[in-house]
């Protein structure tokens, strides 16, 4: 059988891609690896085989950039990817670009087990992954240029669990730019990821409604802080991001839920959550609003909310962004 | 403060207030910014000057001479407990002052920090330094309680009538009972007992005229006592405390069978120390003076509790409180 017949044998499977930089050299993987051309599909590397160098060479010489993984091995590509995650990140091989869609692909994987699967898995489980997923995205921020990276990918159509992820990225590179390190940096980030863990418990309904909600669906919404805290009761967490699921809706004013605590009683870290929250949702795509530019958001969010926010808080998000894109949104101070 | 009372006649003292302590109390090396008096034929006495360090004349003439107390100036009491807080580990660990006594200086002195905490209603957050007492309290506390026989020494001094501040120290002393009978680190027992003291430290921002209604409460009533939980996790959302102790504020009134607040979270979803803070909390409450309700006997409200709150409560833990309670001699 030569080349290119190995691409005539029919797979009923679908497929999903992968970038051809990601899977490590000299180790066993434990998923079938497919090529494509035209269509067509070949199998290259059986689940359980090592990767050799050579692969590597090949794969790299006939200019493959995307390798083919059967979507009923989607587990066992998570589970690797999880396991050398970390090693990649700080893999300066691999470009910035690179390890940031690495990272994202992660951190989708994760917040998918924590919205869609409504904690059939253990929580305890689960939410250990997302605590490294916050420690990863710590290790990825410390490179240069890596924001900006991140910020290719974050998504604007907001669905819950992109949001906590971007809410991870944007809250940490402020953190960063705080100068917090070590663990109170880790627990911090944990806290963004997950200030919106609640929202597992709200019906789909509710949360995607098309338009204006109801006091009574206002209400329902409003649990979703508590609600937080019910779906982590037995993980363990720090309880500095317990605050961040529990308070990320206070105000400044005063004026928030669920405790109406102020000013500097919110600890520093759910304001900051509080900020790149806002923030994020108003500059996405949702159900009853359309995605808005940064430089809009920004405007209004100094313009109408500044009894509620922490505003040297926000400048730092401005500065923060201001490294990702054009330099319309650091004249918006 | 030593510029107090150089060559004053004694009868100043007489326009002052007083409030006596154990001689044992005030006797030690290190001597607090207060004046010791002495009670001679109906009159205060000047015994020593604030910072005046005791000799072992001193000591002696106090202790064999049978005085009951000695006294300190009311407008001193603040000093005079600022200064037993500062030494409260060693006084509780020192062999020499009898136990009860040391248990007396454990609740009078956990009362006077708790109160502030409590009665200190503005800003809504806990300051520092209070908390910093607070957790020097329940650490010293907490090694306390793990001699031989402290709960039986306790339970004696232990008042039934009902307080928010002295009913977090019972809640605080009943359920380190119960987990210390369980095998967890000592940093993690100060964590819950942490929690324990300040479990309803969010009545702070409850009016008094809802906490204190004697009689039944409105439905709308009942919801604002309802939020006292994570109104404590929003009074201590700044400081040092870990999860399980944030848990023990935020949980304290989940029951097992999901019709608790404010999350109504079933079985193993209430972690293992909240469950003996809510047992430590039924069962003191149950048992004091309210102004909706006589006390029980320790008897009457554990079965209260066994009848009325069975599918409610972590019976496995009420057994270990029972075993503890009768273990004391307080049933």
């Amino acid at each position: 059988m030569d080349y290119d017949e190995l691409f005539s044998t029919e797979y009923d499977s679908s497929f999903f891609t992968i970038s051809s930089k990601i899977i490590f050299p000299e180790q066993k993987t434990p998923f079938s690896i497919f090529l494509e051309k035209d269509k067509h599909f070949s199998l290259y590397l059986n689940s359980g085989e090592t990767f050799s160098l050579k692969h590597k060479q090949f794969v790299s010489e006939e200019r493959i950039t995307k390798l083919y993984i059967l979507q009923s091995e989607r587990a066992e590509y998570t589970d690797y990817l999880e396991k050398n995650l970390g090693k990649a990140l700080v893999n300066t091989n691999l470009t910035v670009h690179e390890r940031s869609e690495l990272f994202y692909q992660s951190a989708m994987d994760v917040m998918h087990d924590l919205y869609d699967s409504h904690f059939t898995e253990d929580k305890k489980y689960v939410i250990a992954k997302a605590q490294k997923i916050a420690q990863h995205a710590v290790t990825l921020l410390q490179f240069e240029g890596s924001i900006k990276a991140l910020s290719s990918y974050i998504e604007h159509n907001y669905k819950t669990y992109t949001h906590g992820v971007n809410v991870l990225v944007y809250a940490t590179a402020i953190f960063l730019q705080m100068g917090i390190k070590g663990k109170k940096l880790h627990d911090w980030a944990t806290g963004a990821l997950l200030h919106d863990i609640g929202k597992v418990g709200i019906p789909r309904k509710i949360l995607e409604k098309p338009s204006g909600l109801s006091a009574d669906e206002r209400e329902v919404i409003n649990t979703h802080p508590l609600l937080g805290l019910a779906a982590i009761s037995k993980a363990s967490i720090p309880s500095d991001a317990m605050n961040c699921i529990l308070f990320h809706h206070e105000k400044m004013n005063g004026s928030g839920y669920p405790t109406g605590l102020a000013g500097e009683e919110i600890p520093i870290q759910v304001r900051v959550v509080t900020i790149v929250d806002i923030f994020d949702a108003m500059s996405s795509e949702r159900p009853y609003s359309p995605a808005r530019r940064a430089f809009d958001v920004l405007d209004e969010m100094f313009n109408s909310m500044h009894e509620e926010l922490d505003l040297t808080l926000l400048k730092r998000l401005v500065l923060v962004l201001s490294q990702t894109q054009a330099q319309e949104t650091a004249t918006a101070v | 403060m030593t510029q107090a009372v150089p060559n004053q006649p004694l009868y100043e003292a007489d326009s002052h207030d007083f409030f006596p302590v154990l001689p044992s109390l005030v006797l030690r090396s290190t001597r607090g910014n207060y004046d010791i008096y002495i009670r001679q034929h109906a009159r205060f006495v000047l015994y020593a000057l604030a910072g005046d360090a005791f000799t072992e004349h001193h000591e002696r003439v106090l202790l064999t001479s049978g005085i009951e107390f000695v006294y300190i100036r009311l407008d001193q009491r603040a000093l005079y407990y600022e200064h037993l807080t500062h030494h409260l580990g060693e006084t509780l660990l020192d062999e020499k002052i009898p136990r009860p006594a040391r248990a007396q200086v454990f609740y009078e002195t956990s009362k006077e920090i708790v109160e502030e905490i409590f009665s200190d209603k503005l800003p809504p957050g806990i300051e520092r330094n209070q908390f910093d007492r607070v957790f020097e309290l329940v650490t010293k506390g907490v090694s306390f309680l793990t001699l031989e026989n402290s709960l039986e020494t306790m339970g004696s001094i232990i008042a039934h009538d009902y307080q928010t501040y002295s009913h977090s120290i019972h809640v605080f002393v009943y359920s380190q009972i119960i987990l210390q009978s369980y095998d967890f680190a000592e940093r993690d027992l100060v964590q819950f007992g942490l929690g324990a003291i300040l479990h309803d430290i969010g009545k702070r921002r409850i009016p008094n005229t809802i906490l204190t209604k004697p009689g039944k409460l409105t439905s709308v009533e009942r919801e604002y006592i309802n939020t006292h939980p994570v109104h404590g996790a929003g009074v201590c959302a700044q400081l040092p405390l870990s999860q399980d102790a944030f848990n023990c504020i935020l949980f304290h009134h989940e029951k097992l069978d999901g019709s608790g607040y404010p999350c109504g979270l079933v079985d193993d979803e209430i972690p293992f120390p909240v469950r003996a803070v809510t047992i430590a909390d039924i069962y003191d409450a149950i048992r004091s003076k309210r102004p909706y309700a006589d006390g029980n006997d320790a008897f009457k409200a554990l079965r209260i509790m066994k009848n009325e709150m069975a599918g409610q409560i972590d019976m496995g833990v009420f057994k270990r409180f029972i075993q503890i309670l009768s273990g004391n001699g307080m049933i």
